[in-house]
């Protein structure tokens, strides 16, 4: 095919879209909301993975004391501990050091901490290290058979809670997200529907004179490939202002996140070039792989 | 060339064409007539490719134009057939949208011919027709009888072996009727193969030439006047 008949033929795809505006708007929004769906998908699963493997990295167990234990228990518990299988680093964190822990991460609560006054409100306790994190629950309920234990606190129970929200999103998005793709091949299809019927008549003297099949339907796929491409567009740019916005408000909670285990997200500028290949390239690929279909069923050649 | 022989096209049980044999010799002149449902569309649908006819055991079908066999032509092969006829709508077919210069060479962009080919030979076509004041204007603004040169310029445009003019006169007034059946001659005489679907026998009669009538997927004359 001539290079002069590519430029020919893309000019009329976008003709079509202009032409086909009040359908092609339609189809434009749900590829955009589609697309929306499944980069915050993306992008929430990929924080909560970092969040996961940093938590991991830490792989840290803090086994709180009772109060009232003697110095001499603290030891022996602290041996024991040593002596545990899977536990590879033991470390006492005592109560003094974890009151100036908290004072220095929590700056503007001086107030609460006044009325505390030097006496630390916190237990003692062990930080340990787990060597295999596959056998840390044999590992952890050995632990609380210990004497002395007052609570193990694991950061699995956040990371639970974070995997199974994860689970819980990524389904529910699969679900609204299949059904988002079936009306946006409807919408596409009706859209195409509407090109071919507004086009009848070029489509009539193409098919006399002798234009190829291929050559037909190449602008209605232009029109397909163009809206894809533009509604990933849009996405990228919803997604960078709705992102930022948001991890913006999240990081101005560090204290109630660095309690979590979370030290920080993935800022956008990492993910900006993957999002928008993405965006453009699922959008594309839905909008083409429509249009294609609706030409097959409509454009009789 | 036009060449059939023994060609029926069915629709369910109902014969179309039965049994009809025909021959249009290069740069003959030839009137199609027939009353609604004679089989004239059908035979048009056959010619272009857009139908096929029955294969009938023992029966040795021929179907030939310019030179393409269609009774093994493949999907493919209907293209290259199609650009070597010309196509004369009833009602125009011109786009609104376009204006004279660009209906023509609409074709031209539609069979991927390069940009410079296209600006050499529109003008070319638009000339013969005598439409050249009228090239930036658009079909709303042209009368009846120029819209009708137009779309035979348009079927011009590619150098056709052959020209199928469907009912070319039949939603213009007398003056433009002759008009156009007078240029359609002229092409004749320049050798290209020209064939017209007319039911207009005073027209018919007129311009003289071979008439070939159908009735009922019949031929029932084949007549020179």
């Amino acid at each position: 095919m001539r290079l002069s008949s590519v430029g020919y033929l893309f000019r009329q795809g976008v003709r079509n879209i202009w032409h086909n505006r009040i359908m092609s708007v339609a189809s434009f929004c749900i590829l955009t909301v589609s697309l929306l769906l499944i980069g915050f998908t993306v992008l929430f699963s990929a924080n909560v993975n970092m969040i996961l493997s940093s938590v991991e990295d830490k792989n840290e167990v803090i086994i709180y004391i009772k109060d009232n234990t003697s110095n001499e228990d603290i030891v022996v518990l602290g041996d024991k501990l040593r002596g545990t299988a899977n536990v590879s680093e033991v470390n006492f964190y005592s109560k003094e050091q974890a009151f100036a822990d908290i004072k220095k991460n929590m700056t503007d609560a001086e107030e609460i901490f006044s009325y505390l006054g030097d006496e630390s409100p916190l237990p003692d306790a062990y930080r340990i290290r787990i060597a295999d994190i596959d056998n840390m629950s044999a590992t952890l309920m050995a632990i609380n058979g210990y004497e002395n234990i007052e609570k193990v606190k694991a950061p699995y129970d956040f990371v639970n809670v974070l995997t199974g929200l994860n689970s819980v999103i990524t389904i529910v998005s699969a679900v609204i997200l299949a059904a988002l793709i079936v009306v946006s091949f409807v919408i596409i299809s009706n859209t195409t529907r509407a090109s071919v019927d507004m086009r009848k008549r070029e489509i009539t003297i193409m098919r006399f004179v002798g234009a190829t099949k291929t050559f037909i339907k190449i602008p209605f796929f232009i029109e397909g490939l163009v809206m894809g491409i533009l509604a990933g567009a849009a996405a990228y740019v919803l997604t960078w202002l709705g992102y930022d916005s948001l991890i913006s408000i999240l990081s101005s909670e560090t204290t109630l996140f660095a309690a979590m285990g979370v030290s920080g997200f993935i800022p956008f500028s990492r993910l900006a070039l993957y999002t928008l290949a993405g965006y453009v390239a699922v959008g594309a690929v839905i909008s083409s792989i429509g249009t294609v279909f609706s030409t097959r069923k409509y454009v009789k050649v | 060339m036009v060449e059939l022989s023994h060609v029926t096209v069915s629709y369910g049980e109902k014969h179309a064409l039965n049994d009809i044999s025909l021959k249009v010799n290069d740069g003959e002149f030839t009137f199609i007539s027939g009353d609604n449902g004679a089989g004239k569309s059908t035979l048009i649908k056959l010619l272009i490719g857009d139908v096929k006819a029955d294969k009938i055991d023992g029966v040795d079908t021929v179907v030939k134009v310019n030179g393409h066999d269609l009774t093994t032509i493949n999907q493919r092969g209907i293209p290259e057939l199609r650009r070597t006829i010309g196509f004369i709508f009833q009602d125009f077919k011109l786009i609104d949208s376009m204006n004279v210069f660009d209906n023509v060479a609409f074709v031209l962009r539609s069979i991927d011919a390069s940009t410079r080919y296209i600006k050499k030979r529109v003008p070319q076509v638009i000339g013969l027709m005598g439409l050249q004041s009228k090239v930036k204007q658009y079909p709303s603004e042209l009368s009846g009888g120029e819209q009708q040169r137009v779309a035979i310029a348009r079927a011009l445009v590619t150098n056709p072996q052959l020209i199928i003019a469907d009912e070319p006169t039949a939603s213009l007034d007398q003056r433009a009727k002759i008009e156009t059946l007078k240029l359609l001659k002229e092409i004749n005489d320049k050798g290209t193969t020209v064939m017209v679907i007319s039911h207009e026998h005073e027209l018919i009669q007129r311009f003289g030439g071979r008439l070939v009538n159908l009735r009922s997927g019949v031929i029932t004359h084949d007549i020179h006047i």
